[in-house]
């Protein structure tokens, strides 16, 4: 039997190999450049809490719409996003599932709108420590993002 | 013509003080009541007489107002300088199952102003938020990692030292806007 592991063949095929895992990497995991983060910053959590809002701002350069649907982070148990809204004077909090960016324009995550909230942190941070989350969209692709903590 | 002027110039020092203390009207909002203190002890309004008093009601797992509030207030305290200590901030909580005394003693100490922390059963946390026209619900949220949210009044409520509701400040009120309400309500009571 031909002996796979010998020979200039199995360098050629071994570089196929890696080509093609990082390709398929690539599809799975691809990083957008088309739609950016920016401005990121989070609330270092109070003294009795593992927890923290993020806000930024995200800018879709395409011209096609997209959608964040969901925010993972790997510095954290969990990570969901939220919509705070003023109704008759009372201030709700609504977990939501979909944030749109229109083409061309952008979503803004401030206080009193919308925010990303983190839970269970796994260090606790101080000002000026950054954080990293990962957006994904609705094409499959992921936006990075790094906030730094401010009091 | 000397005893008319003097009487002009009383009449019209007597009109401005009205006026000062006209724009400054007693609310028919709040009242007295009692809850548990941070320290775990009994707190009665009534033993704040003599200060100004700040009320808001929020909780501390609550992600923007409150915080931004409690920071709002941190500047407040800055800003009015010697007056400061005659201010007095309370923080009643609507989530009394989580915000505990320790909780909310912990979490406040994260803020630079004078804060007490004021939790109770809900039967009296229930009866000051209506004292005070507040309102608070407890939200369930099953599709997040929290059990539920507490959608919560934001108004901020300014008594006077006699204890008596002077100003209610929305959200949106400024810093500036704060500082200079307390400052007349501290004026009014000289």
């Amino acid at each position: 039997m031909k002996n796979v592991m010998h020979g200039r063949g199995f360098v050629r095929r071994l570089l196929w190999a890696s080509a093609l895992g990082l390709f398929l990497s690539g599809v799975l995991y691809a990083q957008t450049s088309d739609v950016i983060a920016r401005n990121a910053w989070a609330r270092v959590p109070l003294p009795s809490k593992m927890d923290a809002a993020l806000y930024l701002v995200v800018e879709n350069h395409t011209s096609q719409r997209r959608a964040i649907v969901s925010v993972s982070c790997d510095s954290a148990a969990a990570a969901e996003m939220h919509q705070m809204q003023m109704v008759k004077m009372s201030m709700v909090m609504t977990p939501v599932s979909k944030v749109n960016l229109p083409a061309r324009g952008k979503a803004t995550f401030d206080p009193n709108g919308y925010h990303i909230m983190v839970y269970g942190l796994k260090m606790r941070p101080s000002p000026g420590d950054t954080i990293k989350v990962a957006l994904k969209l609705d094409d499959g692709t992921t936006v990075p993002v790094e906030a730094t903590f401010r009091k | 013509m000397r005893g008319w002027l003097i009487t002009l110039v009383v009449l019209a020092a007597i009109t401005l003080v009205s006026c000062h203390q006209a724009q400054l009207p007693v609310l028919s909002t709040g009242g007295d009541f009692a809850l548990t203190d941070h320290n775990g002890q009994r707190f009665e309004l009534s033993s704040l007489r003599g200060k100004a008093v700040l009320i808001f009601f929020g909780y501390t797992s609550c992600p923007d107002v409150c915080p931004t509030t409690l920071s709002k207030l941190s500047s407040v305290y800055k800003d009015l300088g010697n007056e400061a200590s005659r201010v007095k901030t309370l923080y009643i909580t609507v989530d009394p199952d989580r915000d505990t005394p320790a909780v909310l003693k912990a979490d406040l100490g994260y803020f630079d102003l004078d804060a007490l922390g004021l939790t109770g059963t809900k039967p009296e946390i229930d009866k000051v938020v209506a004292l005070y026209g507040a309102s608070y619900e407890i939200i369930p949220t099953p599709q997040s990692v929290e059990k539920y949210t507490v959608a919560h009044s934001t108004t901020l409520y300014a008594l006077d030292p006699a204890g008596r509701t002077r100003i209610l400040f929305p959200y949106e009120a400024t810093v500036n806007d704060i500082v200079k309400g307390l400052k007349a309500i501290l004026a009014s009571s000289t």
